[in-house]
């Protein structure tokens, strides 16, 4: 944890000395903090997920960015002690204005690390039945894995100037490393193409994103070597000039198979080692005329065992707070 | 023979200097009316060779950056107007231009500062309230917005611009009953303003 928190104010004092570097009013400050709970039921092994998200953004003009982060994650287990994680969140974003095209392109640069990540990785094995024709014994283990992550995403998008349009192309490559040399490295490459495009007068805006993901080591996968998955977001805002008003509602679902992704959007990394097969969620957030910023999600989802094809649910409830300045 | 040599040249120097003030007029000129028929690259491109000339020449860079701004090519228009602020730092129509082409980019923040390096010089100068209002305005800055309105509507009291955004900023910030005095003032100014008798229809 002190590791991270290092990093994590090392990449605030770069943030700081970029602005004052810039000693004018052009940078834009934002911070958030977030939590996220999750409950699971009808898992073997899970019990509860407790993510704590701290934020800061910094935007020079509509030039470029910086951003740093620190996720807490605290799993709690059925078959262990609570397993705690700590990833560090660091990012880079600028924008490009060419003549060719009428729109703003933006190239970003975003790095999950994790030295010390804890999974549970869950072994099923099959003896034959005695005498012939008799019913194989299954036998499910499970067994605790200290590993390493890192994740590099760097994404190209597009936005037009009447931010009615977006388009982008997103690549995620994670590892996931290992001491145990029967378990061995893990590879996930994330290709996820992003559309998305305003209608009835602005007031409502959908988006596609298709993930692709191609999982390196059968060990950690089993059986499982590429998923790919379908998420719409339907985002619609109200014309609300209230004080702390209801700004916008969001529909989210996902659908298909989804397995170690990384949700950009959302800052998240999703790595449980269990398919993820679909996602219903429904929130929305406030704002006030003093720049605070109050968002509220809850949702269902659904994963799958790739070992022992045990199905869960996992219900979640995400709620933060943005300030800016 | 001197006298007349010397008639001549300067015969043939005024002939040659009147040609080349007809073929600069004519090019000045062809700009405009390409301008009025709404063919602004092609009435930026008939001006190009004076920069080609001259690359310094301010008024035909201000000039080619306010046409490319108008053929919405506003990347290249910034361009010329950051070489118009590069040959004079303190051209308020260069920097006022620039706010022009940054908003249709929605590039709204760098607008904001252009216009407040206007306000700089010139303190009261109406254009530059105006468009960094409408950048307060698009950044969702309301009681940054209604601050500046309230300012300035002492400094230009028969505005219906200012007005609108006092209002709004008004709305924004729950205060609905200024915002319905700024609105009926609006309507004072501005009878039938679709907004004002929006807002006050309700």
């Amino acid at each position: 944890m002190k590791y991270f928190i290092n990093r994590f104010l090392i990449g605030l004092m770069f943030i700081c000395s970029s602005i004052y570097a810039e000693a004018d009013n052009n940078w834009y400050m934002s911070a958030s903090a977030n939590i996220n709970f999750n409950a699971f039921s009808k898992s073997q092994n899970l019990d509860t997920q407790t993510e704590l998200g701290v934020f800061v953004d910094a935007d020079y003009l509509e030039n470029y960015a910086l951003s740093a982060g620190l996720i807490y994650q605290n799993q709690g287990q059925k078959s262990f002690d609570n397993i705690s994680n700590n990833i560090l969140f660091l990012g880079a974003r600028y924008h490009i204005y060419p003549e060719s095209v009428p729109g703003r392109l933006s190239l970003s640069l975003e790095t999950y690390t994790e030295s010390e990540n804890s999974t549970v990785k869950t072994t099923r094995t099959q003896t034959p039945g005695p005498g012939s024709g008799g019913p194989p014994t299954v036998t499910i283990t499970t067994e605790l894995i200290n590993d390493s992550m890192d994740i590099i995403n760097p994404v190209i998008s597009y936005l037009n100037y009447t931010k009615t349009f977006y388009a982008d192309l997103g690549y995620t490559q994670s590892e996931y490393g290992s001491t145990d040399p029967e378990i061995g490295k893990l590879k996930v490459k994330q290709w996820a193409p992003t559309i998305g495009f305003s209608f009835n007068d602005q007031y409502d805006w959908l988006q596609f994103r298709y993930y692709n993901i191609e999982l390196s080591n059968d060990a950690r996968s089993p059986g499982v070597t590429k998923t790919s998955a379908s998420e719409f977001k339907l985002t619609h805002w109200l014309n609300n000039n209230e004080n702390f008003s209801f700004n916008n509602i969001q529909f989210i679902m996902l659908i298909g198979e989804r397995l170690f992704a990384v949700d950009a959007d959302a800052r998240k990394v999703y790595n449980l080692a269990d398919m993820q097969t679909s996602t219903y969620s429904i929130g929305g957030n406030w704002k006030n005329a003093n720049k605070n910023e109050f968002y509220l999600y809850a949702g269902v989802e659904n994963y799958e065992d790739p070992e022992s094809n045990e199905n869960y649910i996992n219900v979640f409830l995400y709620s933060g707070y943005k300030k800016f300045w | 023979m001197k006298k007349l040599l010397i008639k001549m040249m300067s015969a043939l120097m005024f002939v040659f200097v009147s040609f080349n003030a007809v073929s600069a007029d004519d090019a000045w000129m062809r700009s405009y009316t390409l301008e009025t028929a709404g063919q602004y690259a092609a009435a930026a491109q008939s001006i190009e060779h004076f920069l080609k000339e001259i690359p310094n020449n301010e008024f035909a860079v201000l000039r080619s950056a306010w046409l490319y701004y108008l053929a919405e090519n506003y990347s290249r228009s910034i361009k010329y107007y950051q070489t118009a602020l590069e040959i004079n730092k303190n051209s308020i129509d260069a920097m006022l231009g620039m706010s022009l082409p940054l908003m249709a980019q929605a590039r709204w923040r760098e607008a904001a500062s252009m216009t407040q390096e206007v306000i700089k010089i010139s303190k009261w100068n109406y254009l530059a309230h105006t468009r960094l209002m409408t950048c307060e305005d698009n950044l969702k800055q309301w009681e940054t917005l209604k601050k500046h309105a309230e300012t300035l509507r002492v400094y230009y009291p028969s505005d219906a611009t200012i007005l609108v955004y006092l209002a709004r900023a008004y709305s924004h910030t729950n205060k609905n009953t200024k915002a319905k005095e700024a609105y009926q003032q609006v309507l004072q100014r501005y009878p039938g303003h679709l907004e004002a008798s929006k807002f006050l229809s309700k």
